[in-house]
């Protein structure tokens, strides 16, 4: 294995370590245990469906899923700004209602949690990865780095896929041992509760 | 010999009381029925003109129906907003130089591209749709009253409605139910400069009806049209209801229909004297339901 594998097998078992170290964080905001966390801001995204939405028939897009995203400082977890609406058609983004700059301050580390209001549908899955994919993009753009995505665990699968779907791949250990290139965009998503993660990168 | 006073003649007994009672009493019953010759004729307007505003109403509740218009305006814009802040992104990534962000920056903005035209198509499908249920209720509406007029009666003939013209638009004055979106401050400058938004005293700023809503270049070959349809006010939702003729507005062009107008001809004849007729025309405008809040 030459430098550059090394080099990259450190940085993934670094990221894996900052995931699981920033995942344990996050669980353990409900058991208010104080802890390090490798983010300082927290977006919350909550998805929806609209089942009344778009019924006239031939309708392409009805059935329309919400979604809802705020952010707050890690260090006052009371104060939520809300960020923006999105809704979604399947996997396809229809429209966005901005409600608020994204104020997150640049270089900052930040975490996507996402929720879902009632069981999801397959449809609220892939809008809630493309709704990810979104504020991966809003953070990138501010010069944030995404350092964990949390996604519910049944969901887990159908978020990822969505990610894929979007050129968003999937790196496997094997792939980092026959020199994957890690220079993109490389996010983490875990499930919560713990069990499930993965790491994708876009190129 | 006879002396004393001659007799009188006597009094005639046969008059002309009888003849001079029949004779007002017939010319009370003319009057009489003349008078209610008036009276139905007053009453058959009223009840065209009741008859045209239901027309009027049952193509107009078709004209919005479950809000489905409503909500085409207000996704439409949010269609907008989701390209410029794409675009925005694209810009910002492009000129940070990292090619991952600029990557997925230009896919996240060809997906909102798509969408509009997505969006658009599915406007142009809806519109269609509402003015075809709205001419069939009308339709539907008409046939139900149309023989229901025809009287026949010596003194008086009415036909059965002889026609309705039904014929749609907006009311003059209402604009698009979208509140301006003032996060993105350059599009509002933009906006505002482009004379695309109706700015209220009350401060609800919303975006002008019948009108392309173009975004700045690249992206000013993009559709985005709103149309006509009242706002909610203080989260009230305006029903679909009787409005003056006056406002009515006939349009011709493809954006959505929010109001529509009845004219509806009946013919009276009268039977007294010499024969006439008149031509009663009445017509009735009504709006439908405006657009509820944004889920």
């Amino acid at each position: 294995m030459n430098k550059h594998h090394k080099l990259a097998a450190r940085l993934i078992s670094k990221g894996v370590l900052v995931a699981a170290l920033a995942l344990s964080s996050l669980t353990s905001i409900a058991k208010a245990e104080p802890i390090n966390k490798p983010y300082d801001w927290l977006i919350n995204v909550q998805t929806q469906q609209l089942p009344r939405a778009f019924t006239y028939k031939n309708s392409q897009i009805q059935g329309v899923i919400k979604a809802t995203v705020n952010y707050q400082q890690d260090s006052d977890p009371n104060k939520q700004t809300e960020y923006e609406y999105l809704w979604f058609h399947d996997s396809k983004t229809l429209g966005v209602e901005k409600l608020h700059t994204f104020d997150v301050t640049k270089g900052d580390g930040v975490a996507i949690a996402v929720t879902h209001k009632t069981t999801p549908t397959p449809e609220e899955l892939r809008a809630s990865g493309n709704a990810i994919v979104h504020l991966v993009l809003d953070s990138v753009v501010n010069k944030n780095v995404v350092a964990l995505i949390t996604v519910p665990y049944g969901s887990f699968d159908g978020i990822v896929a969505q990610m894929q779907a979007q050129n968003f791949q999937v790196l496997s250990n094997a792939q980092v041992e026959l020199g994957a290139n890690p220079v993109g965009i490389n996010v983490f998503v875990a499930s919560n509760p713990p069990g499930l993660m993965s790491q994708l990168i876009h190129y | 010999m006879f002396i004393g006073r001659r007799p009188q003649p006597l009094r005639k007994q046969n008059g002309n009381m009888l003849v001079l009672g029949c004779f007002t009493m017939t010319f009370s019953a003319l009057i009489i029925l003349i008078g209610y010759s008036f009276a139905g004729l007053v009453f058959v307007q009223n009840h065209l003109k009741n008859s045209a505003e239901e027309i009027a109403l049952a193509g107009a509740i078709k004209l919005n129906e479950l809000n489905n218009v409503g909500q085409m305006d207000n996704m439409i814009a949010r269609n907008r907003q989701l390209v410029y802040a794409q675009q925005a992104n694209y810009d910002e990534a492009q000129s940070s130089g990292a090619t991952e962000a600029q990557n997925l920056a230009n896919e996240l903005l060809d997906e909102s591209k798509q969408n509009a035209a997505l969006m658009e198509a599915e406007r142009v499908n809806l519109k269609t749709i509402v003015v075809g249920d709205s001419q069939l209720a009308m339709n539907q509406k008409f046939e139900d009253i149309f023989e229901s007029y025809s009287m026949n009666l010596p003194w008086l003939k009415i036909d059965r409605v002889s026609s309705g013209v039904f014929s749609m638009g907006k009311i003059a004055g209402v604009q698009s139910p979208v509140a301006e979106f003032p996060v993105q401050t350059e599009l509002v400058t933009n906006d505002r400069t482009q004379n695309l938004v109706q700015i209220n005293k009350n401060g609800l700023n919303v975006y002008k009806e019948s009108t392309n809503h173009k975004l700045p270049a690249p992206n000013d070959s993009l559709t985005f049209k709103l149309s006509s349809l009242p706002v909610p006010v203080n989260n009230q939702v305006s029903p679909a209801r009787v409005v003056s003729d006056e406002d009515f507005v006939q349009t011709y062009d493809d954006y959505f229909v929010s109001a529509t107008n009845v004219q509806l001809t009946l013919y009276v004849h009268s039977g007294l004297g010499a024969s006439s007729t008149t031509k009663i025309v009445v017509s009735a405008v009504a709006v439908a339901a405006g657009a509820s809040l944004q889920e």
